[in-house]
């Protein structure tokens, strides 16, 4: 057992608290220890510096957390609820979705897409907001697509573009992905990474509102290209078959 | 009389906790789903059935964990197709270790962003609302130590990850300083 481990106080019934109680205590609720906590830090050296070490770790947890607020949030919400209007946001992506169920249903027709198909959509909505997202997200260093890709079930063997935005985000429907953006000299990709286990074809390839997207199965799940042309679609997908060593 | 009166003071009471608690629960939604649209959209409908649920307010004087069991189920809502099916795991079942190589890659905030949901959201409804680990099982309809549990682990990650990197290590302690 470590000096660690048996240093200890008293508890008020008689059981010894040892720096292991503190631990556990400190890590559950910071800012709410026991009154037989603080009559073992006040003692213990270790534990002193462990609350330090916590401490900070808190502060700068509490300062990331303090994303700033949305200008005129509260006029907006008293509005909705007041007068009745919802969110611009709201409205546009109610729309946009309508545009896009017609557009799939054009292009896709009788074959039967599954998720692939629903994930298409998904990418190609979450491409749409792109811009959007690009200014209120900080970006990964774009030296860590490949290990980002690595991460995915791909080896990266060549430099697919110049990468211009990484971002672990919510892709509405399937969970958490990676929204990679780089540029090629065919044009701009958006690619994203989508991990799971999802029903729906290998391949499945849509033109969505001047978007054209293409789900491949790959890695640990998904991933999908969404370009403006498909010319810049093939040469993409060519690249990720010929320049990444997929491992499924 | 008495009811256009009753129905301002309604109504006043009801625009005060817009402005108290709009913040706390905008930057909640905002660590669950990672968008600021999104984020601001649960938002508002989260006082939008408050404000049509109002009478069912049991305390007045503390709205905030009745306001943030209807912002969380409208997050599920949003996301309940998919999202649930692989973080709302027992944190028995948690496998941490597995995503310690993508984890790295982050800085705190995407370390945040990563937890699994169900290590996330306590933690989230300890730093941000001030909930105590009872008050945050009685949210989650789960127990205290469960709740202790998760918000251990939830501090283990975040830790463990940040001293294993150098380059985040220093990008916290520049930010803590």
């Amino acid at each position: 057992m470590t000096q660690q481990a048996t240093h200890n106080t008293g508890y008020s019934d008689g059981a010894a608290y040892v720096c292991l109680d503190f631990r556990r205590e400190k890590l559950a609720d910071p800012k709410r220890i026991s009154s037989a906590a603080q009559e073992h830090l006040a003692s213990c050296s270790m534990c002193q510096a462990f609350a330090r070490r916590i401490d900070k770790t808190e502060a700068a947890v509490a300062e990331t957390l303090s994303v700033p607020l949305p200008e005129g949030l509260n006029d907006r919400i008293l509005l909705r609820v007041h007068k009745g209007r919802k969110s611009a946001w709201r409205a546009l992506a109610l729309a946009a979705s309508v545009v896009l169920t017609v557009a799939v249903s054009l292009h896709i027709g009788n074959e039967s897409g599954g998720d692939s198909a629903q994930l298409a959509m998904a990418a190609a909505a979450h491409a749409g907001d792109e811009t959007a997202e690009i200014h209120s997200h900080k970006s990964l260093d774009a030296s860590q697509f490949g290990l980002v890709l690595s991460n995915f079930g791909g080896a990266m063997q060549q430099p697919l573009g110049q990468v211009r935005y990484i971002h672990f985000c919510p892709i509405e429907g399937f969970g958490m992905g990676w929204h990679i953006a780089y540029d090629t000299p065919q044009g701009k990709v958006t690619l994203l990474l989508i991990p799971g286990k999802h029903g729906g074809p290998d391949t499945q390839t849509v033109q969505l509102e001047g978007m054209q997207v293409r789900v491949q199965r790959a890695g640990q799940g998904y991933y999908a290209i969404i370009t403006n042309s498909m010319p810049s679609l093939e040469a993409a997908d060519r690249d990720l078959k010929t320049k990444v060593r997929w491992s499924s | 009389m008495l009811v256009p009166i009753f129905s301002r003071l309604r109504q006043k009471h009801f625009d005060q906790v817009v402005r108290a608690y709009s913040p706390e629960l905008f930057r909640f939604a905002y660590w669950m789903c990672r968008d600021r649209f999104v984020a601001e959209d649960l938002v508002q409908e989260t006082f939008s059935r408050a404000w049509t649920n109002w009478d069912k307010l049991r305390d007045p004087e503390n709205p905030k964990p009745w306001l943030m069991t209807i912002l969380r189920n409208e997050h599920a809502r949003l996301y309940e197709r998919k999202q649930f099916d692989y973080v709302d795991e027992a944190p028995e079942d948690l496998d941490i270790a597995a995503d310690h190589d993508a984890i790295e890659l982050y800085d705190l905030e995407n370390l945040i962003g990563s937890l699994p949901l169900s290590l996330r959201e306590p933690f989230l409804l300890q730093t941000l609302g001030g909930f105590s680990c009872s008050e945050i099982a009685e949210q989650l309809e789960t127990t205290e130590g469960a709740i202790m549990v998760r918000l251990t682990r939830a501090r283990q990650t975040l830790r463990s990850t940040l001293e294993a990197s150098p380059a985040n290590a220093n990008n916290w302690s520049r930010k803590s300083s």
